[in-house]
């Protein structure tokens, strides 16, 4: 046997066994999950098609397979172990892999929770499965269980052979020393009494005579996990076939009966078909399918031909009695049979067809049995699909698939009805760690950052303006950064963002900045190839840079990305900006003159809130969605006022976002659309009034323009920008827009104080934004 | 349909393939003519009766596998002349309902009482039963209550204790063990020797749970039958379990007898002295490759195949069991060894498969 790290001979002390395994589980508890699948990722790695490993394995299986279908099995087992497959698995069911490695928020739920592993995990595998029982352990080692397999002698080969893999690999014992493993032939292991009572819990697949076994005389303590005997069965009705090919039919429901020689229980044993098609044609049809499949049935034991023998017995009089055809041959046996309930073939590619009126007589058929039903294949037109699958799960049924599919898993699907890997998990609440809205300011002072750093541990740092003498920051935990980067991630990806696109990411680095690590986060998780440049660069770097690698997608302030001008037409695709309003005459010119396809928010957020809202299609310029479930938003004197519902570290409530915000009832009343307005603080108090930017955009009668305020003892307006704007017109106008300066001063008053210059705007060297406003008094 | 001939032979075990043969065609011919499935069975295969002249012949007679009769009903002939229905004990949870008619039941019995008397059972003597079976009084309809019933009628009977009693609270049959063991142990106080009757699982755990050993009366016999059925875990080889009832009842290795039999084919094989089960000239026994259908040599391990011919009313004449068994013959003629119940017990993988049944 193998034993945490170490070869044994023999199980020759069990109990020390499992208090050895009762010491590693902290430890392993404390290892990052980030670093557990490297580990499982690279083992994959070491499988590849036609690696030493596969060559070797290929040898060892002790299956009754085909040599074809164990090369298919062979090939699994990378995908199974692959980085992204495995981080799938673990997001359908954890939703955020952090919740694994420590406390952390989630959706809707205002405490902290935490993802704990059960201790030390007994697995008891099927014999003959080899995959089944490698997974059964990596579901064990991704929630980081300390895992005790018992496998069956005939398996013990290849799975040394996987250990070895593992050891090989994993030099710095991640997890190479975190199981142990030990083969047996039939029934039950003598020492097997002591690991049952001995362990926190026990994974069992199988019989129903093992689970059951198993399961007698366990502690209460010992939480059990069974994966008894399934059955799965297929659907057809009549109107399927009208619509489908029948020899493509045909082909998919053979895979879903002929796949691992029907042992699987995902296999259809039994197939509902409709009684106005005709039995001999789809026979026919179906036989030269199963005839056809590729992979030839595998070796069939003497107990297992006497199975097919009884069935075609029963056929034989069901022939005789009721006029059944069937068809029966080496490779396969297709049976039709007199009554509807749901029977188990005799496997070994035997399928059993009962015929059917209607979607009644299958829920009457399948509905006793709901413990054992597992998956559908449902071959029904899409008129018929809501109906069937509603009822047909409400008798019992736990997965439904097309036809041709049944064997075939999407990542993070629950299995038997449950989600296997967080029954492999305690999930762990903190309450303390609640926020108290009602009563909680918030704030941004060091002390404040300082308490969240020793509370949190992990986490990141941003500065959020203040003085040079009084600083400003925000503290973010890892878990709440990692939230924010996926959810960007995941609005990004809605927009179109994929694994084909180059992103050159152009927003300001360091600093204690904010947007650039966050996008540099958001599109980690995209699988994009970044170019991280920053947003300092020249515009030559820049451009270089685009051409050398046909970069197509460039992240960054409306103004950077401006400035690049003609040099980049036809070649930047998408653009995603933020930290600027971006005005409709900018958004027209990059559209139309740098012929930019996709011009796209990269999302409405601050340092301080962090994402607040997100684009898609249907927005128009500067609407947004709210991210809803990270946020609440009110609207105050026209003003968007936020409460984060995740932000446990550095609490962020009924803050004011400086934005003037209008609410738009127009989309889904499921979701909170808004738009930008401007900033509620966009006014200049000169020559004792007060005057919004508003007026004076409307004023100027463009967006474009920036206001330089030079003399501090008698002020003078500098209105920079491109539109052709006499300076008696603007005052004339700014005049009717401003009732505040209308009843302070007169035209004759501002003429020689305000002037209108046709010049380029002045961007600020350092952060790179064009300010609208440049106070120089 | 004429006599049956078989049982005016001198012994059951002097085989005659002549008149076993000429039976055989007469009984299935009977079938052929009153059964449509069993002409269809035989139609199908463009064979006839008639055709079946050799022993070799046999081998391409078609035959009915056991669990048609689980499944579906089965009868020769007209219900009204059916005067015994027997029910298999069902195991696996399925069990076949068998019909006799007067003459078959006759047959039954006769053939019993031959072959018994035949392999030295049958005695004058009064004895004391045990019998590990159900109390034939409640359990009418179950084969092997019958079968206990039968075998007691070999004997003079003293007293007869049903170990397997009907309780009208739980409203099923239970096994008192400190019942049993005290009922042998008032045997053992009497002169009159005992025969232990039934499933041998019961007798092994009775026996487990005696302190002490017992020393029933001489010439006390153990006749067992039926098989270790769902308590496989426990079974015991035939000469260990010879061996640990002679320890603890005194009861003498050669008078402990085993018998296989199947309620849906009435002969039964009954141990020698030496623990084989002998075959009788009643019947004509196969072993097949479950994979080619083949007819297996002596010694190889197969499907048992059963035919007889004394039944009319049930067309089980030409059986092919479920059970894996070996044929061997010796100078004292052919004996069975069964090994066991066949088909898929063990999972493969974590489909369901046939002996997993189902509970709705």
């Amino acid at each position: 046997m193998y034993c945490f790290g170490r070869w044994d001979k023999d199980l020759s002390n069990p109990i020390s066994i499992c208090e050895r395994a009762h010491e590693l589980k902290n430890e392993y508890r404390r290892q990052d999950i980030e670093r557990i699948i490297d580990v499982l990722d690279k083992v994959g790695d070491s499988w590849s098609y036609n690696s030493n490993n596969y060559q070797q394995a290929h040898k060892f299986l002790e299956t009754s397979f085909d040599s074809k279908m164990n090369c298919y099995m062979l090939d699994v087992l990378p995908l199974l172990l692959n980085k992204s497959s495995l981080r799938k698995r673990l997001q359908a069911e954890f939703k955020d892999l952090n919740l694994l490695d420590d406390f952390g928020v989630v959706p809707e739920y205002s405490g902290e929770v935490y993802y704990k592993s059960h201790g030390v995990l007994l697995h008891i595998t099927a014999s003959n499965v080899v995959l089944g029982a490698v997974d059964s352990l990596i579901m064990g080692l991704i929630t980081k269980n300390i895992c005790i397999l018992k496998i069956d002698a005939s398996m013990q080969n290849f799975i040394k052979l996987f250990i070895d893999s593992i050891i090989q690999i994993d030099k710095d014992k991640v997890l190479a020393d975190k199981f142990a493993f030990f083969s047996w032939k039939g029934g039950e292991h003598p020492c097997e009494q002591i690991f049952k009572k001995n362990v926190n819990a026990i994974i069992a697949w199988g019989g129903e005579s093992s689970v059951k076994s198993l399961k007698k005389d366990l502690p209460l303590a010992v939480k059990f996990i069974e994966h008894g005997p399934k059955i799965s069965f297929q659907v057809i009705t009549n109107k399927f076939l009208e619509e489908n090919n029948i020899e493509v039919v045909a082909k998919k429901l053979a895979t879903d009966i002929c796949m691992w020689d029907q042992h699987a229980c995902a296999n259809s044993q039994n197939l509902f078909l409709q009684d106005d098609i005709d039995k001999e044609w789809f026979l026919d049809n179906l036989a030269k399918a199963m005839d056809r499949f590729d992979i030839p049935l595998g070796a069939v034991s003497s107990d297992e031909a006497l199975e097919k023998l009884k069935e075609k017995a029963r056929s034989e009089f069901l022939e005789f009695k009721d006029n059944l055809p069937y068809r029966y041959e080496q490779k396969f046996f297709i049976s039709f049979d007199e009554t509807l309930h749901l029977r188990s073939s005799a496997l070994n590619r035997h399928l059993i067809i009962k015929s059917f009126k209607s979607l009644v007589d299958i829920v009457s058929a399948i509905d006793k049995y709901d413990y054992y039903l597992q998956t559908c294949g449902l071959g029904v037109s899409n008129e018929e699909y809501p109906l069937y699958r509603f009822e047909l799960t409400s008798a019992g049924v736990k997965r439904i698939t097309q036809i041709g599919q049944m064997l075939n898993s999407v990542e993070g699907s629950s299995h038997d009805g449950r989600f296997s890997l967080l029954e492999l998990t305690e999930v762990v609440c903190d309450e303390s760690s609640w926020v108290d809205y009602k009563h909680c300011t918030h704030s941004f002072s060091k002390e404040t950052v300082n308490e969240s750093i020793i509370r949190n541990k992990k986490g990141i740092v941003y500065g959020t303006g203040g003085t040079t003498g009084n600083p400003k920051y925000v503290f973010y935990s890892n878990n709440e950064f990692q939230r924010i980067s996926k959810t960007l991630a995941n609005s990004y990806y809605d927009l179109g963002l994929n694994n084909n696109d180059r992103v050159l990411n152009l927003f300001m680095a360091g600093n204690l900045w904010s947007s650039f690590s966050a996008i540099q986060y958001a599109l980690d998780d995209l699988n994009v190839v970044q170019f991280p440049l920053g947003g300092n660069a020249s515009k030559e770097q820049i451009i270089k840079l685009i051409d050398d690698f046909n970069i197509n997608t460039l992240f960054g302030i409306p103004s950077n990305v401006l400035e690049l001008g003609k040099s980049i037409k036809g070649k930047v695709k998408k653009v995603f900006y933020a930290g600027e309003k971006l005005t409709q005459k900018q958004f027209d010119y990059l559209k139309n003159e740098l012929l930019i396809e996709d011009i796209f928010s990269a999302g409405y957020a601050s340092v301080d809130v962090g994402p607040i809202g997100y684009q898609t299609r249907d927005c128009k310029l500067n609407e947004h969605y709210l991210f809803d479930n990270m946020l609440d938003l009110k609207v105050i004197d026209g003003e968007g006022v936020v409460t984060s519902k995740f932000r446990k570290a550095m609490p962020i409530v009924d803050y004011s976002t400086g934005d003037l915000i209008e609410l738009i009832n127009d989309s889904d009343r499921s979701k909170t659309k808004f738009k930008i307005l401007g900033r509620k603080d966009q006014t200049i108090f000169i020559w004792s009034s007060r005057i919004k930017f508003v007026e004076i955009a409307a004023a100027y009668g463009a967006e474009d323009f920036q206001i330089q305020i030079e003399n501090e003892v008698n002020p003078v307006m500098n209105i920079f920008g491109m539109n052709q704007v006499s300076s008696e017109v603007f005052i004339e106008r700014l005049l009717n827009n401003c009732a505040d300066l209308r009843e302070t001063h007169d035209a004759e008053y501002l003429k020689n104080r305000i002037k209108i210059s046709k010049q380029e705007l002045k961007a600020n060297k350092r952060t790179g934004k064009t300010p609208k406003l440049i106070d120089l008094r | 349909m004429k006599g049956f001939e078989l049982l005016s032979s001198q012994n059951s075990f002097v085989k005659d393939d002549n008149i076993f043969l000429a039976s055989f065609r007469e009984t299935a011919q009977f079938h052929y003519n009153n059964n449509a499935f069993i002409k269809f069975l035989w139609d199908k295969n463009a064979i006839n009766p008639k055709d079946i002249n050799s022993v070799q012949d046999l081998e391409s007679a078609p035959y009915t596998l056991v669990n048609i009769f689980k499944d579906f009903e089965q009868i020769t002939g007209p219900y009204s002349e059916i005067v015994l229905t027997l029910g298999s004990s069902g195991t696996s949870g399925q069990r076949s309902l068998i019909h006799l008619n007067l003459e078959s039941l006759d047959n039954v019995k006769k053939m019993a009482y031959k072959i018994h008397k035949d392999v030295k059972i049958v005695d004058d003597q009064k004895y004391n039963y045990l019998c590990f079976t159900y109390d034939p009084k409640i359990a009418n309809d179950v084969g092997t209550a019958f079968t206990d019933e039968l075998l007691t009628s070999f004997t003079q009977k003293n007293e007869v204790y049903y170990a397997l009693e009907f309780d009208n609270k739980k409203n099923d049959f239970t096994f008192d063990v400190n019942k049993v063991i005290q009922k042998l142990k008032d045997y053992a106080q009497e002169d009159i020797p005992v025969r232990i009757l039934g499933f041998p699982a019961f007798l092994y755990k009775t026996i487990c749970e005696m302190k002490e050993s017992l020393i029933l009366p001489e010439n006390s016999w153990v006749q067992t039958g039926g098989g270790w059925k769902t308590e496989q875990n426990l079974m015991l080889d035939k000469f260990k379990f010879r061996d640990l009832v002679y320890k603890k009842l005194n009861i003498l290795p050669q008078n402990n007898r085993d018998m296989f039999g199947m309620v849906e084919h009435g002969v039964p094989y009954l141990d020698c002295e030496q623990g084989k089960m002998r075959i009788p000239n009643f019947s004509r026994v196969l072993i097949r490759d479950p994979k080619t259908l083949k007819v297996l040599k002596d010694g190889e391990k197969g499907i048992l195949q059963l035919i007889c011919t004394y039944n009319t009313s049930y067309p089980a004449f030409n059986l092919l069991t479920t059970d894996w068994a070996v044929k061997n013959k010796d100078d004292s003629g052919e004996y069975i060894e069964i090994l066991g119940r066949g088909g898929v017990n063990k999972n493969k993988g974590c489909a369901l498969k046939a002996l997993e049944v189902m509970r709705a």
